[in-house]
């Protein structure tokens, strides 16, 4: 890649990323509210692409044509978890924005205080998301060091990159927050579009032809690179299945996204939102498959199969269109860090300071000024916890980040819909299927049937308990669901 | 919505989520439009049978919504007793 076209890509692409900072930060109000959502003014452009943007990371990238590289053509399977994603925003999400716009919610986790009238399960819901978050937004950081270094082939040292990335998503979003990250996500999801769409269009007509030939040829390869469930035979069903209800429904639990559902300015738009989202994720989840096909042609012993990408973008496309690329991927990392950052900064804020420390005559000017020094601090926490935390626990918090935040879905589910759902009921479900999750995660506990998630039968463990604790327990008193249910009924 | 078609409504999304499974295992032909292969076409169809699912739940909220406070308005009263 041209070491000139990186340069003044780089430096354009900060500019804007700098300009949009300081828009947001004019156009932005003194409050909490304002900081960390927008005010609730989102309308449904900016909230597609603020959870688009926010939900693919590079490993649209580059871990999915390397996924795509080894199971072909099976592995699009839990590209299904984008609709479950949607299903839930359709039902969980247009109800969690009611009752956010009456109670004044910014996080799911307040949400959690307020329905169960407990602070321990907003404190347990809280540990689990920052938890299961932290160590994430500190392994996006250290692969946006690590892409850059191998896309630029050097030329930006790992260091330089992980400092330019974190202080260019920090410029923004310490000034502007939710509006800042949102005009630069519609900034990102067209460069991330642009890129995507040309990369798949120039790697796929140079290696065969067009995308059909591509398919004919990995066929030609190897049969089962076309058909479930895959070389490796892998993607039966069940598997199919339960880990599109880990990612998607997981997904939606994310903070970083239930947290979207607060900020649109009605339920109208989070319904269209849940409507046009599966299509618009198409975008990004088909174009993988050509691109990790056409790199098994291509390059048919590739060791290091996420290699595919950078290789393919280096040999097989033009300077300039390497550039936009780079740009790309650039953007798909920094979308989802700024979302994860000031996602965290707001559970940290709002449902730990505010609800344990805080005085209760705080005005919000103050509480704004907070928030932008935790930001600093989340991201300080994220990439300590990544380089100097134990590696197992980083290793498992990262690779069960979904499943994770499952479990704590079925207490925001449970809680929303049924109201004879107990705080005993949501501590008892988090807790136990949490602890069981980590059990067969580290296998220490195997299941006797094969080919289902963990995560699901954590959760099954987890609805279980839920259910009978709950009914076991005292009901929440009625007048509190009164208060907590007044329109929703 | 009539108990008919919510159970109606149900089946067709445990069908859908079926769909989600991938049931066709060692289906590589045809290549759809001439370039999806048949096991990413029939997925992209449950995909859009998701998108249509939830497109028609709100079109019918908002039929019964109409239907409410056509109802509940005074004018159609009005209308019902002009000649």
């Amino acid at each position: 890649m041209s070491p000139a076209i990186v340069f003044i890509g780089v430096a354009l692409y900060t500019f804007v990323c700098f300009a949009i900072g300081m828009w947001g930060f004019k156009k932005s109000r003194p409050t909490m509210e304002d900081f960390f959502l927008g005010g609730r003014t989102l309308g449904l452009f900016f909230v597609l692409c603020a959870t688009w943007s926010t939900l693919f990371s590079a490993f649209s990238y580059i871990g999915l044509p390397g996924a795509y590289y080894r199971h072909g053509v099976s592995f699009f399977g839990i590209a299904g978890n984008i609709v479950l994603n949607a299903l839930c925003m359709y039902f969980i999400g247009a109800r969690m924005w009611t009752l956010g716009k009456e109670h004044g919610f910014i996080n799911a986790t307040d949400l959690f205080a307020s329905r169960y009238q407990s602070n321990t399960v907003c404190l347990i819901a809280l540990l689990i998301s920052v938890a299961s978050l932290l160590p994430y937004l500190g392994l996006q950081l250290r692969g946006a060091g690590l892409t850059m270094q191998g896309v630029t082939k050097d030329l930006i040292g790992f260091e330089t990159a992980l400092v330019y990335t974190v202080l260019v998503v920090l410029a923004y979003v310490v000034l502007g927050g939710f509006r800042s990250v949102v005009y630069n996500d519609v900034v990102q999801s067209i460069i991330m579009l642009v890129g995507m769409l040309g990369a798949t269009y120039v790697i796929t007509t140079k290696v065969a032809g067009g995308p059909g030939g591509v398919i004919l040829k990995a066929a030609e390869i190897n049969p089962a690179l076309t058909q479930f469930p895959g070389p490796a035979g892998i993607w039966s069903p069940t598997m199919v299945l339960t880990t599109c209800i880990v990612i998607g429904m997981g997904g939606f639990a994310w903070p970083q996204i239930s947290q979207r559902m607060y900020a649109t300015k009605s339920v109208k738009t989070i319904k269209a939102l849940a409507i046009i989202f599966p299509i618009s994720a198409l975008f990004v989840n088909v174009p993988p498959v050509f691109l990790g096909l056409a790199g098994r042609i291509q390059y048919p012993d590739l060791k290091n199969t996420d290699l595919v990408f950078p290789l393919m973008m280096n040999e097989l496309l033009s300077p300039l269109m390497a550039g936009i690329i780079f740009l790309a991927i650039l953007a798909a990392i920094m979308s989802t860090v700024s979302g994860i950052i000031l996602s965290i900064s707001s559970i940290l804020v709002k449902d730990f300071w505010i609800r344990f420390f805080a005085p209760s005559d705080i005005d919000e000017k103050r509480v704004t000024f907070l928030s932008r020094i935790v930001t600093v601090l989340v991201v300080g926490g994220a990439l300590a916890f990544v380089f100097w935390g134990p590696k197992t626990l980083v290793g498992l918090l990262i690779e069960a980040s979904g499943p994770i935040m499952l479990q704590v879905l079925v207490v925001l589910g449970g809680g929303l819909f049924w109201k004879r759902a107990t705080s005993a009921g949501a501590i008892v479900s988090m807790l136990a299927s949490e602890a069981f999750l980590i059990l067969l995660w580290t296998k220490v506990f195997q299941m006797p049937i094969g080919g289902i998630h963990n995560g699901v039968w954590a959760m099954m463990l987890g609805v279980v308990l839920f259910v009978v604790v709950s009914l076991l327990s005292k009901p929440t008193p009625r007048e509190a669901l009164e208060r907590f249910f007044p329109r929703v009924g | 919505m009539f108990k008919a078609k919510k159970i109606i409504l149900v089946a067709v999304l445990l069908g859908l989520i079926y769909g989600l499974s991938c049931p066709w295992q060692r289906v590589t032909e045809p290549l759809f439009l001439g370039f999806l292969p048949a096991p990413m076409f029939y997925l992209l169809l449950v995909h859009i049978g998701f998108v249509g699912f939830m497109g028609y739940i709100t079109y019918a909220q908002a039929e019964s919504q109409k239907t409410k406070q056509g109802r509940n308005s005074p004018n159609m009263h009005d209308e019902e007793v002009k000649p």
